[in-house]
This record gives structure tokens, C-alpha cells and sequence, in this order.
């Protein structure tokens, strides 16, 4: 179980300028899925990008914080 | 290369379309696993699916070895494709398909 907030702070901690969208897939806080924005990911390819992302949930996924996460990337604009 | 590689590599490059997941391919035991299933269910190609959920060993050399930390794992013609957020954005652009027909030789699936 995690909160929304800090689900978001955990990106937001690693991809500073991140828009963070998030919907609780089954509202067990557990499953997620997540939207995130940023001017990185820009040269980024979509499998790094994913890498990015897990790499700001791993601590949460590993004490099963955050069960599974569905995630989409993008750039801003 | 530990033991868990050389099984890995072998399973890989023995199977065109290989799934590791939670659960077989019969009793998948994860909505994402299900997804992935049905989502090559679509395109008619042949795939088989790894259960991983008893060997956790083989599971970490995995990780290790894509960089990649949850299940399932998708690998198409022995290359690592991660889950269905990335094939579902590729599918979205048209790649899914032209990839299959190139790992089956130029087959389509209905001539197996």
C-alpha cells in the first residue's frame, strides 16, 4: 500500500520536472497506473524511459509498497 | 555465465515469441501475465510462457540480465521486449505485427 503523494514523490524525487499522473488501477493502492511526462525521456527510448521509471519505484516495489505498475512515458509539449 | 544464464539464453532462442510470467500458459496466476497471453493470442503465432513463480534464482539472473525488475518479460526472436506497456506502444505505431512476420520467416501465422 502506498499513497498517490508519495507514490509521485518517489518519481518526482528522481525525474525533477515530472508530471506525474496516477490512477489506482483496483483501489487496493497496490496496482497503478502511471503517466509520466518529462523533458528527459526525450532522447530517451521507450524501454529506458520504463527502466527510468521502475528504477524511482524499486525500493517500493521491493517491499511490495507498489505491487504493479502500469507505466506510460512522454514528453512534455 | 551461471547455469541460470545458459537455460535462459537456450529458452530464448528455442522459442520465437517466449513469455516468462507468473503462472503457465494454461493457469496464468497474474492479470499482467493474462494480458501478455492474450495479447500474442491475437496475432495467431505460435509463443510459450515460462512460469517463473518457483524459481527465484532464475528469476534475479533474469532481472540481471535485462535490467529490467518485474514480470512478465516478453522476448521476441531472442530479443527482449519487456512487457505489453511496450508492445502495446509499439502495436499502437505498427511494429508488432511486421516483427512476428520477421521472426517466422515471412510466415503468416496460419501457416505455423
Amino acid at each position: 500500500m502506498i499513497s498517490i503523494p508519495d507514490l509521485i514523490k518517489l518519481i518526482t524525487e528522481k525525474i525533477s520536472d515530472a508530471e506525474v499522473n496516477v490512477m489506482d488501477k483496483t483501489g487496493m493502492s497496490d496496482h497503478f497506473i502511471i503517466h509520466v511526462t518529462s523533458k528527459v525521456f526525450s532522447e530517451v527510448g521507450i524501454m529506458d524511459r520504463h527502466r527510468m521509471v521502475m528504477d524511482c519505484l524499486s525500493a517500493a516495489m521491493a517491499d511490495g509498497r507498489v505491487h504493479a505498475a502500469e507505466i506510460k512515458t512522454d514528453v512534455p509539449g | 555465465m551461471s547455469a541460470f544464464e545458459e537455460e535462459i539464453k537456450d529458452e530464448i532462442s528455442k522459442n520465437k515469441i517466449l513469455i516468462y510470467g507468473k503462472g503457465t500458459k494454461a493457469a496464468p496466476q497474474c492479470g499482467f501475465t493474462v494480458e501478455t497471453i492474450q495479447f500474442f493470442q491475437k496475432y495467431g503465432y505460435p509463443f510459450e510462457v515460462v512460469n517463473m513463480l518457483p524459481h527465484n534464482e532464475k528469476r534475479e539472473a533474469l532481472n540481471k540480465m535485462t535490467n529490467w525488475p518485474t514480470l512478465p518479460k516478453v522476448f521476441i526472436d531472442g530479443k527482449f521486449y519487456g512487457d505489453t506497456d511496450i508492445l502495446d506502444d509499439m502495436e499502437a505505431k505498427g511494429e508488432v505485427e511486421p516483427l512476428l512476420k520477421a521472426a517466422f520467416d515471412g510466415k503468416a501465422p496460419s501457416e505455423g
